[in-house]
């Protein structure tokens, strides 16, 4: 039993906007899952996921996404008019706070990386356009384990939820989250070649101060598929 | 608790019922929406009973067993359900104490719907076929006349007048309406030529309101508009289009501005909606965001984009069509403006739809974004009651009948309603590059544009062809077309590398091509290469030669100036069906 489409008489059909969640690290309880389904007719929560789609413009979740965040998810991606909004959190105790938000940047678009901390809860939002359906063209292989190191046993769990997952682009945004947990941070300096460093060298010439350019990350052997799967999806205006 | 809940159907909601579900239509707003059987079903079983509780309609639909096996329940499945058509307007919570009329109660037998009686309910796939074709269409756009006071440059229903037209009377007019609310059409849109013309438009939009169809009408008529039939109008109409003229936009904005302001005040102050249809051809666009603040500042809540389609006069249509480069920009330009106007709608006519063609497809079917709707969605009405898959095609050689001779369904079932309504599952408009792009299910492109309904739209730029390794044979052709576009020449080595698939295949797709042809071999140290060239290019090289060549080998003239050169005159895009009315 299902609607198929609606179409609106008198509302915009330019665009939506959409948004996806995921729990990772605690799933849903009923009484979280009921505070979720509160915030609109529209959710339909399961212990770990949960999509909004809005047709009409300026209807969005009520609060907002940032709530959602905080406390219950761990991954979201929101589409909105082509822009896209990538959001992972994760536990960062306040010492490591610092050392992240120095990836913060925005260039003359609106696109860039920022950081956000509740306490010891860390929110890193990327603001950025998408190749045309290129999260359609990820591949769903979370299991290739191409370059990967062994997983400590607590991970085991969460990669068996991601496999699972059947959304290669929340799986991605899941194995870029688990890179910041662990201190890797060279996706947020792969968003600032894309976005930020072409803008830099005009910044520093027009204002005689650029951004604070961001640390360059220390090399890895392993983690590297990850980058080169965000960088090949992200779009230039 | 919602389950204890009392829900009804609301006012002002039709329903229609197809072989794969149904249609509900919102008589106020004018939304619609498509359910699968289920959902209808549900729906039919509360507008019986008039009303029901959640509990109610858990009883009524117990689920669907297989193989003898106890039904699996549906309780979920209703319940999101029915929390979606309360959001959508269509059904609503009654409050405490209204439950006038017969109680649906626990121990009630369910004698309308048994779960064998439950048909299974097709899949998004399924849908996507032949199958998901409407009965009857949901939006009539009715040509009332063609007659109009007016010379605007750009209107395309210039091109009908040269034909022998005879306008149906009143009674006739009255009759068209009859027949569509009949049938269970939900809307109509009275454009022209110029309805305002027509002395009896008050009597037809009356009679159609009266007949549940939600009306709308547009007018090119701003400088005498007749307030006072538009005022007589309000009460029959849900909202006025009115066709703005993008030079007058352009060159006395101030005094545009003031005019329409009287418009929209008037209408608006009777209740009405009010739109502008602005076509979008060169000038508009370069104009565009000008253009887009004084329609803001005239008070205009809605602007309707519309693709520039072909007037009688060639030299304007050269001059004004744009580019598919314009297009790609605009699309930058509309994401901008739609951003910086949140108080305004915009909507794109189904013509401009690769304007959308990025979103998700499960999105856009979501949203009911379907690009070309012609014979299905849509029909359109001459002012004789002739009826044509779209109101851009309406010449003698796309006429299916007359809505008001013998009975609708052969009318319908034409076959050139057929043709354009399931042009997208034709063979020949799956080897287009239109038929390749991922978003042909939203977009299909413009059939007025395409040679015999089943060619390309030459208007978009850039269609989202999937991965060249992930092509069929049909895409591999439609995608090698667009290669060509580009290159000269593809050898066997060039095809497998590119679409990534072996020697065998690769030789044998290159020969099937009748459009290509071997050129001269050429050698590559000991290697001898085959490449293909497309078969008029041979004329191209023969030309070449006869223009000769340096002491060094170099020709005086590429093969691509020496094919700018023969092409002849382009008539950008002017669609080959109506370049042959023209020499009628």
């Amino acid at each position: 039993m299902k609607i198929i489409s609606v179409r609106h008489g008198f509302a915009s059909d330019h665009s939506s906007t959409s948004y996806e969640f995921l729990a990772l690290d605690r799933p849903l309880g009923k009484v979280a899952r009921a505070a979720v389904s509160s915030l609109s007719r529209r959710a339909n929560p399961t212990r770990r996921r949960v999509s909004f789609i809005y047709h009409a413009d300026g209807y969005d979740i009520p609060g907002g996404w940032l709530p959602l965040m905080r406390d219950y998810y761990d991954v979201m991606y929101s589409e909105s008019y082509d822009w896209w909004h990538l959001a992972l959190a994760f536990h960062l105790p306040p010492e490591r706070q610092d050392e992240i938000a120095k990836y913060d940047f925005e260039n003359r678009d609106n696109l860039g990386v920022e950081t956000e901390f509740y306490e010891d809860r860390a929110i890193v939002n990327i603001y950025c356009r998408l190749q045309p359906f290129g999260p359609y063209y990820l591949e769903d292989d979370w299991d290739s384990g191409e370059d990967e190191e062994e997983s400590e046993e607590d991970d085991t769990l969460q990669d068996e939820i991601i496999a699972e997952l059947n959304n290669p682009l929340l799986q991605l945004l899941a194995k870029i989250r688990k890179q910041l947990i662990e201190g890797d941070y060279r996706v947020l300096y792969e968003v600032w070649n894309i976005y930020g460093a072409p803008e830099y060298d005009d910044e520093e010439d027009e204002e005689g101060e650029g951004w604070p350019k961001p640390p360059i990350p220390e090399e890895k052997s392993t983690g590297g598929r990850v980058i080169e799967e965000l960088a090949g999806l992200l779009d230039t205006i | 608790m919602l389950s204890n809940a009392t829900v009804k159907l609301s006012e002002g909601i039709r329903l229609r019922e197809e072989s794969w579900g149904g249609l509900l239509f919102r008589q106020d707003d004018g939304t619609v929406i498509d359910v699968d059987r289920d959902a209808f079903a549900l729906l039919t079983f509360l507008n019986r009973k008039r009303y029901a509780t959640i509990e109610d309609l858990w009883i009524a639909f117990p689920g669907k067993g297989n193989n003898n096996q106890p039904p699996v329940k549906m309780n979920a499945e209703i319940t999101a359900v029915v929390k979606q058509l309360i959001d959508l307007g269509i059904i609503k919570v009654c409050p405490n104490g209204d439950s006038s009329g017969e109680k649906y109660g626990e121990n009630a037998v369910n004698t309308f719907l048994k779960p064998e009686n439950l048909r299974h309910s097709p899949s998004v796939f399924q849908l996507n076929k032949e199958t998901y074709t409407l009965s009857v269409p949901e939006t009539v756009h009715w040509a009332i006349t063609f007659k109009c006071t007016q010379v605007c440059p750009d209107c395309y229903a210039g091109r009908y007048r040269k034909q022998d037209i005879v306008e149906l009377d009143t009674f006739g007019a009255l009759q068209v309406v009859e027949k569509l609310a009949g049938l269970g059409v939900f809307q109509l849109a009275i454009g022209g030529g110029e309805p305002f013309l027509r002395p009896d438009l008050q009597i037809i939009t009356q009679a159609a309101e009266k007949a549940g169809l939600a009306v709308h009408v547009t007018t090119g008529l701003t400088e005498n508009l007749d307030f006072e039939l538009l005022d007589k109008l309000t009460s029959s109409i849900k909202s006025l289009h009115i066709g703005v003229t993008q030079d007058r936009l352009i060159s006395w904005p101030q005094s545009e501005i003031e005019m329409f302001r009287q418009i929209t005040r008037a209408a608006q102050a009777l209740g009405l909606r009010v739109g502008a249809n602005l076509i979008v051809n060169n000038s508009a666009l370069k104009h565009f965001e000008q253009i887009i603040d004084v329609l803001a500042e005239a008070g205009f809540e809605r602007i309707i984009l519309l693709r520039y389609k072909p007037p009688s006069d060639i030299e304007r249509w050269l001059a004004e069509k744009p580019s598919q480069q314009a297009y790609l920009d605009l699309e930058a330009v509309l994401r901008k403006t739609v951003k910086l106007n949140p108080h305004l709608e915009f909507r794109l006519d189904c013509a401009l739809s690769f304007l959308q063609r990025n979103q998700d497809p499960a999105a856009a079917l979501a949203a009911g974004i379907r690009g070309c709707v012609a014979g299905n969605r849509v029909m359109a009405i001459a002012p004789d009651g002739a009826a044509y898959p779209c109101s851009q095609l309406m010449y003698p050689g796309f006429k299916a009948g007359n809505i008001l001779d013998g009975d609708f369904t052969s009318l319908w079932g034409a076959e050139l309603m057929n043709k354009y309504r399931n042009f997208r599952e034709e063979r020949k408009f799956k080897e287009t590059k239109c038929g390749t792009c991922l978003a042909s299910r939203q977009c299909g492109g413009c059939r007025v544009f395409a040679n015999d309904a089943l060619g390309d739209d030459p208007g978009c730029g850039a269609p989202l062809f999937p991965p060249a390794c992930n092509l069929g044979r049909e895409g591999r052709q439609a995608v090698l077309h667009s290669y060509f576009d580009r290159c000269f020449s593809i050898t066997v080595d060039e095809y497998m590398e590119y679409f990534q698939v072996g020697r065998q295949k690769a030789s044998k797709e290159l020969r099937n091509a009748s459009w290509l042809m071997p050129g001269n071999q050429v050698a590559h140290g000991r290697k001898k290469i085959d490449p293909y060239i497309k078969a008029d290019a041979y004329l191209l090289e023969e030309i070449q030669d006869s223009i000769g060549f340096t002491s060094g080998g170099a020709p005086f003239a590429s093969l691509e100036e020496i094919n700018e050169w023969v092409k002849g005159p382009d008539l950008l895009d002017y669609p080959d069906w109506l370049l042959a009315t023209q020499d009628d």
